[in-house]
C-alpha cells in the first residue's frame, strides 16, 4: 500500500515555566493509505501529541511532516486549515459539536468550508445521518438534546462529509458507554471496509482491535508494532490474543 | 422594602465586613490583572467621559455666569436707549424724569465707527466696529473700574491716551505703552495704551479716549446718545417698551428737533437669558459624555456576563467554597469601582484642563473675563455619578451569579444550551458560507446586538452631527456668511444723500471690475402693531438678486404690500407665513402680507421690504446703501481704490484727511472739500455750494463730486467676530469624531475580544475544521455589520433631524446628502476595520491546545 503521510525525525517539545518537555522524540513514522492505524500506549506516551501533529493540528517543533509527498511541517497556520478542510476529517473524545447549531448545521458547518452548497451535499448529508442511526426527527435538534453516542455519531458523519484522504480520531469512544462504543467502533470499521485510511489514537483494547496496524508509543517513540489482518476476518478470540500478547511484551 | 430590594440590600452589607471585603477587593484585582487590556481600555473610557461631563458641566456653570457677574460688578443700567446725538435735546431727560415708571438714570454719549481699521500687532489691520467714551460718560454708564500698570504721571504725560476693556487685553496682546492704530481712509490715528478698565458694553470693543480725542474723533464717527435707567419696580418687557416709546413718541414731538427713533436695549433680560454660544458647544460635549457613559455600560454588560459564562465553574468552586452570590457580585462591582475610580481620577485632572479651555472660549465669545474659579462640588457630583452608575451597574449585572449553585456552575450553567429555532439554516446557504455563518451569529446575538445598534447609532449621530456643524462652521465663516440673512457682498458703500441711487448703481455696473450692485436701505428700528416688538427694515428692490437671504418659508415679497419676516422675528410675533402684519414707522401704520421667513443669524429681527413696500411706510425713503460684488479675482482693497480714483475720497476719508500740500488754491479747495464732508456726514446736509475769496480770487465749488459716504466690510467684520467661534467648532467637531471613533474602537474591540473568550471553544473546533483564523475574523467582523448598518442609517436620519431642529436657533445649515452617506460608508468600514481588528485574537486560540485541555 502506497503512503499517505509520513514523517522524518519528528519531534515537539513544550515549554512551561522554563521547563522543556519533549514529548516526541526523532519520530520516523509512516501511514500507509487504507490502513486502519490505531496509535496505543500509556497516559503521556505522546499519543494525542503525535496524533495533532500528523493531522496538521499542530506544528512539530522539529523534524518533517509530509502529507502526500509534501511536507506540512513548513505550513502557517491557515494553510494547515486548509490543508485540514481538504484531505482531513477529525473525530474527537470530547465530540465537539457546536453546541449553537443543531444537528444538521454542524454538519453542513464542516463540508460547506470545503465545498460549494449543493442538493446533493444535503442529500449526502441525510444519508450518511440516516446510516449512522440518527433519524430525520433528531436533524433539527441541539446537541445538548442529544446522547453522547448520538453526539458522537454526528461528530463522525461531519468528518467524513467531505470524503477525507484520511481520518483522524482522538479516543473516539472515550466518553461513550459500551453500547454507543459499539456503534461507533462499527462505524468505523464500515468506513475502512470501505478503503477510508484511518489513524486512532485509543489506549482501549476492545478499540484497537478493530484496526489493521497498532503502533506503540513510549516516551514520544515508536517502540512496537502490530498488524492484523482487517476487523472480522479471523476469530476474534485470536484477534484480541495477539494484540494483547504484543500490548504485554510492550509493558502496557 | 421590596423583597427583592431587600435580598440586594442585605447582601451588601452583610458583606460589609473588613475580611470579606479584603477578599472580594482581591477577587477583583485579581479580575483586572487577569484582563489588562480591557481594564486599561474601560477606564480610558471612564475618563473621557469624566473629563467631558466634568470639564462641561462646570465650564457651563461659569460661562452661564459671566455675563451677569459682570453687570453686578460694572454696576452698569439695567436698560438702556439710544439715539443719534444729532437729534439730542436738554429736554429729553425731563421726559424720564417725569416717567414714574422710571426709578432712576443717566445721560451719556458715544461715538461708533463701522469703518475703521484696528491694526494688531503684526501690523495687520482689520474691521471692527469701534466705540469711544470719555471718562465722564464712561462714569454715567457704569462703575468706572481703571487698571493700569503706570503711574499718574506717566498717564499724564502719555500722547492721545486711551483705555482698552479689560476683556480684550488677551485678545490684542496690548500693554502699557503699546501703541494702539486706528486707520480711517488714508488717516491714521495712533494712540498710547495707558492701560485697560472693566466695562460691561455689549457687543463690540468700546474705548476710552480723551475729551481732546474725542472732538478730533467727532466729525469722523456717528455720535450716539442716550440714557441709562433703571426701571421702577414691576416694570416688565412690555412696560420697558412702552416706556421706550412714550419716550420716543415725546421726543419726536419736541419742537426744534429731528428725532425719528429710538432703540431699547434691555441688559436685565440679557443677564437673565446669557447664552453664548459656548453654551450649545458645552452641551455637544454632555450629550457625547452621555454617549460614552451608555458605550461604558453596554461595554461593562457585555464583559459581566461573557466572564460569568467563561468563569462559571471558578464561581461554583467559589461557592462550594462557601462565597454567597453576593460576594461574587461584588467582586465583580469592586472590578470595575477600581476602573471607574482610575478613570475617574484621571478623567477629573483632564476637566481641570478642559475647563480652562472651555471658559477661554466662553471668556472670548462673550467678551467678558470670568472672575470665578471651577465649582469643586459639580466636579465631585459627576466623579460621583460615573463612580456610583459604573459600579451600581456592574454589580446589577453581576447578580446574575445568582442563577448558578454550585451544581449547575460545575455543569457550565445552562448558557451554551440551545433550545429556540435555528436562524439561517446552512442548507439553504447559496453564496459563501462565512457570510451566512455571520449572519448565523447574528441572529442568536441579538441582546447583543440591540446594545450595540444603540451606542453606535448614537456615535453615528455625533459623527454625523459634527461633520455637519463642521461643514458649516469649522471650515471658516464663508458658508456661515452665505446663509447669514443679512447680504454680504465684498463691498458696502453707503451713498451720500444727494445721490441719484438708480444711475449711480449702473454706472458702477458697467464697469468690469464689479460683477453686481444692489442698491438697499436699512433702517431705524419699526414697531410691529399690537405686540410691541421692534423690527429693523432691509430693503431690496429685487430679491432674487440677493446671495445671502433665503427663506426657509414661503417666498420672497414681490409686491408692495408683501414683507418676509425673519424666524426669530416670526416667532416674537407669532406671525407665519400667509398672516398679516400691521407695521408703524413715524407715527405710520400699514398692513403687509407675510410671504415668507428667513432664518438669519445677522439682525436676527428684521423685516424684509421690496423698495415700494417701504415706501408705502416711509414716503421718502431713497437708498443709502450699495451692496458691492466684485469681480471674480478681484481683490475689493482693489475696487475700493478704484472708485476712489473715479469718484473722489469718501466724505469720511476726506474728514480725516489732514495732509498739506500743493498750491495755495489745491490747499484751499482741499480744506473746502474736508469741510463740505464733514457737514455732509455729520449735519445731514444733502448739497452744498461753496465760494472762498482770497484777495481777488473766488474759488467756487460745490459738494456733487462727493458720492460715496463711507465703505464698511461686513465680511471681514462678521468674520472677525465669529472667527472664535468658527476656530472652537473647527476643533470641536474634530474632537467630537476622534472621540465618537475611539468609542466606537474601544466597544468593538472590548466586544469582539470578549466574545472571542466567550466563543472559543466553537472558534477553536471550526479551526480544527479547517477554517482559517482570516475566514473567522471575517465572520466576526460581518456579524455585527447588520447592526451597524442599521445604526448608522438611525444615527444618520437622528443627525440630520437634530440639524434640521438647530435652524430654529442658527439658520438653515447646509446638509450635503450624498457627503454625509460618504461618512456613513466611512463609518460602517470603520466599524468593519475595529472589528475585525478586533477579532484578530482568534490568531492565539490554538486548536491542540483547546483539543487536550
Amino acid at each position: 500500500m502506497a503512503s499517505i503521510l509520513h514523517t522524518e525525525k519528528l519531534c515537539k517539545s513544550f515549554s512551561n515555566g522554563g521547563v522543556q518537555q519533549h514529548v516526541i522524540k526523532n519520530l520516523d513514522l509512516e501511514i500507509r493509505e487504507g490502513d486502519f492505524t490505531v496509535i496505543m500506549g500509556a497516559s503521556g506516551s505522546g499519543k494525542s501529541t503525535l496524533l495533532y501533529a500528523l493531522s496538521g493540528m499542530d506544528k512539530p517543533t522539529l523534524g518533517k511532516v509530509f502529507f502526500g509527498g509534501e511536507d506540512i511541517s513548513e505550513y502557517t497556520n491557515d494553510q494547515l486549515a486548509v490543508f485540514r478542510r481538504r484531505h482531513c476529517g477529525f473525530v474527537f473524545q470530547s465530540i465537539y459539536l457546536l453546541d449553537s447549531m443543531n444537528v444538521f448545521d454542524n454538519i453542513l458547518t464542516g463540508a460547506l468550508v470545503a465545498q460549494q452548497n449543493s442538493p446533493e451535499l444535503v442529500q449526502k448529508t441525510e444519508t450518511l445521518l440516516k446510516k449512522v442511526g440518527i433519524g430525520e426527527d433528531m436533524w433539527k435538534k441541539y446537541p445538548n438534546q442529544l446522547s453522547g453516542g448520538e453526539c458522537q455519531r454526528v461528530g463522525i458523519v461531519r468528518a467524513i462529509i467531505n470524503e477525507p484522504e484520511i481520518l483522524f480520531a482522538d479516543e473516539p469512544t472515550g466518553s461513550l458507554n459500551s453500547a454507543s462504543s459499539t456503534d461507533v467502533l462499527d462505524i468505523f470499521t464500515e468506513l475502512h471496509n470501505k478503503g477510508q485510511s484511518i489513524v486512532m489514537v485509543t489506549h482501549d483494547l476492545k478499540t484497537a482491535l478493530r484496526g489493521s496496524r497498532v503502533i506503540f508509543l513510549h516516551d514520544g517513540a515508536v517502540v512496537g508494532e502490530h498488524a492484523m489482518p482487517p476487523y472480522g476476518t479471523e476469530d476474534a478470540a485470536a484477534r484480541r490474543e495477539g494484540l494483547q500478547k504484543f500490548l504485554d511484551s510492550m509493558g502496557w | 422594602m421590596p423583597p427583592h430590594a431587600e435580598k440586594v440590600y442585605k447582601n451588601f452589607w452583610t458583606a460589609w465586613d473588613g475580611d470579606t471585603m479584603n477578599r472580594i477587593f482581591r477577587l477583583g484585582i485579581a479580575n483586572i490583572r487577569r484582563r489588562k487590556t480591557e481594564s486599561v481600555l474601560l477606564a480610558l473610557m471612564v475618563m473621557l467621559c469624566m473629563l467631558l461631563l466634568g470639564g462641561s458641566v462646570a465650564a457651563e456653570q461659569t460661562a452661564r455666569c459671566i455675563f451677569p457677574d459682570m453687570m453686578e460688578r460694572t454696576g452698569a443700567w439695567d436698560h438702556e436707549i439710544t439715539y443719534t446725538a444729532q437729534s439730542d435735546d436738554p429736554v429729553f431727560a425731563e421726559y424720564l424724569a417725569e416717567d414714574d415708571r422710571v426709578a432712576d438714570y443717566a445721560h451719556f454719549n458715544y461715538l461708533f465707527s463701522m469703518s475703521m481699521l484696528m491694526q494688531d500687532q503684526s501690523g495687520k489691520e482689520q474691521s471692527s466696529m469701534m466705540c469711544f467714551i470719555t471718562e465722564q460718560n464712561e462714569k454715567q454708564y457704569e462703575i468706572y473700574r481703571p487698571v493700569s500698570a503706570w503711574t499718574d504721571a506717566e498717564i499724564a504725560a502719555a500722547a492721545h491716551p486711551i483705555r482698552i476693556p479689560l476683556n480684550q487685553k488677551d485678545s490684542l496682546r496690548l500693554k502699557e505703552g503699546d501703541p494702539f492704530v486706528l486707520t480711517l481712509g488714508a488717516k491714521k490715528f495712533t494712540f498710547t495704551v495707558i492701560g485697560f478698565y472693566e466695562t460691561s458694553f455689549f457687543s463690540y470693543g468700546q474705548y476710552l479716549i480723551s475729551d481732546a480725542d474725542y472732538a478730533v474723533l467727532r466729525p469722523l464717527c456717528t455720535e450716539a446718545a442716550g440714557f441709562g435707567f433703571k426701571a421702577a419696580a414691576g416694570i416688565d418687557s412690555d412696560g420697558l417698551n412702552a416706556i421706550c416709546s412714550d419716550f420716543e413718541q415725546k421726543c419726536r414731538n419736541t419742537p426744534g428737533t429731528q428725532f425719528e427713533a429710538c432703540s431699547l436695549t434691555d441688559y436685565q433680560l440679557k443677564k437673565d437669558n446669557f447664552n453664548t454660544d459656548i453654551v450649545f458647544i458645552l452641551r455637544f460635549l454632555e450629550v457625547m459624555a452621555g454617549v460614552i457613559i451608555l458605550s461604558v455600560a453596554v461595554m461593562i454588560g457585555h464583559r459581566i456576563i461573557t466572564d460569568i459564562q467563561e468563569q462559571i465553574v471558578s464561581i461554583g468552586v467559589l461557592e462550594a467554597l462557601g462565597y454567597r452570590s453576593g460576594e461574587i457580585a461584588l467582586s465583580y462591582a469592586a472590578e470595575y469601582f477600581l476602573i471607574a475610580q482610575a478613570g475617574c481620577t484621571a478623567g477629573t485632572a483632564g476637566a481641570l484642563v478642559l475647563y480652562r479651555v472651555l471658559v477661554k472660549i466662553a471668556e472670548y465669545l462673550s467678551g467678558y473675563a470670568s472672575g470665578r474659579s471651577i465649582c469643586w462640588q459639580t466636579l465631585l457630583i459627576c466623579f460621583a455619578a460615573v463612580l456610583l452608575f459604573s459600579t451600581l451597574l456592574a454589580f446589577m449585572k453581576a447578580r446574575s451569579v445568582r442563577k448558578y449553585p454550585p451544581v449547575t456552575a460545575f455543569r457550565k450553567g445552562i448558557g451554551t444550551h440551545h433550545f429556540g429555532r435555528s436562524h439561517f439554516p446552512l442548507r439553504k446557504t447559496k453564496g459563501n458560507v462565512h457570510l451566512r455563518l455571520a449572519l448565523k451569529g447574528f441572529a442568536d446575538n441579538a441582546k447583543q446586538n440591540i446594545r450595540l445598534t444603540f451606542v453606535v447609532s448614537i456615535t453615528t449621530l455625533a459623527v454625523v452631527l459634527s461633520f455637519i456643524l463642521y461643514g458649516f462652521l469649522g471650515k471658516g465663516s464663508n458658508v456661515v456668511l452665505s446663509i447669514a440673512g443679512h447680504e454680504m457682498s465684498d463691498l458696502q458703500l453707503e451713498i451720500m444723500p444727494a445721490v441719484d441711487a438708480g444711475s449711480f448703481a449702473a454706472e458702477l455696473e458697467s464697469m468690469p471690475e464689479i460683477r453686481k450692485v444692489l442698491p438697499r436701505t436699512e433702517s431705524m428700528d419699526m414697531s410691529v402693531v399690537g405686540c410691541n416688538f421692534e423690527l429693523m427694515a432691509d430693503v431690496f428692490d429685487d430679491y432674487t438678486r440677493t446671495e445671502n437671504i433665503h427663506p426657509c418659508d414661503g417666498r420672497f415679497p414681490a409686491h408692495d404690500n408683501e414683507v418676509m419676516l425673519t424666524k426669530t422675528a416670526s416667532s416674537a410675533v407669532k406671525l407665519t407665513t400667509g398672516d398679516s402684519i400691521t407695521l408703524e414707522c413715524g407715527g405710520v401704520r400699514r398692513d403687509y402680507l407675510i410671504t415668507g421667513i428667513v432664518t438669519a443669524f445677522i439682525n436676527a429681527d428684521s423685516v424684509y421690504f421690496t423698495a415700494d413696500g417701504y415706501r408705502r411706510l416711509v414716503p421718502d425713503f431713497a437708498y443709502n446703501l450699495f451692496e458691492v460684488y466684485v469681480s471674480e479675482d478681484m481683490d475689493p482693497a482693489e475696487v475700493r481704490s478704484l472708485l476712489d480714483q473715479k469718484y473722489g475720497r469718501s466724505a469720511a476719508s476726506l474728514g480725516a484727511e489732514t495732509e498739506n500740500s500743493g498750491s495755495l488754491e489745491e490747499r484751499i479747495r482741499q480744506r473746502a472739500e474736508q469741510v463740505t464732508a464733514a457737514l455732509m456726514q455729520q449735519e445731514g446736509i444733502t448739497h452744498l455750494d461753496y465760494a472762498i475769496q482770497i484777495g481777488d480770487q473766488i474759488i467756487t465749488g460745490d459738494s456733487s463730486k462727493i458720492m460715496i459716504k463711507d465703505y464698511m466690510n461686513w465680511p471681514e467684520m462678521v468674520t472677525s467676530l465669529l472667527s472664535t467661534l468658527v476656530t472652537a467648532t473647527g476643533i470641536l467637531t474634530r474632537l467630537f469624531m476622534v472621540i465618537s471613533a475611539v468609542v466606537v474602537m474601544v466597544l468593538l474591540f472590548i466586544l469582539m475580544k470578549s466574545e472571542i473568550r466567550r466563543q472559543r471553544r466553537t472558534l477553536g473546533i471550526m479551526k480544527s475544521m479547517g477554517y482559517t483564523s482570516r475566514e473567522l475574523m471575517l465572520q466576526l467582523a460581518f456579524r455585527i455589520m447588520p447592526a451597524a448598518a442599521l445604526a448608522v442609517v438611525i444615527g444618520t436620519v437622528l443627525g440630520v433631524t437634530a440639524t434640521k431642529l438647530l435652524v430654529n436657533y442658527i439658520g438653515a445649515v447646509p446638509v450635503n446628502l450624498p457627503s454625509i452617506i460618504a461618512v456613513d460608508i466611512l463609518i460602517l468600514l470603520f466599524c468593519f476595520g475595529c472589528a475585525y481588528f478586533g477579532a484578530r485574537h482568534i490568531k492565539k486560540i490554538s486548536v491542540y491546545e483547546l483539543m487536550t485541555e
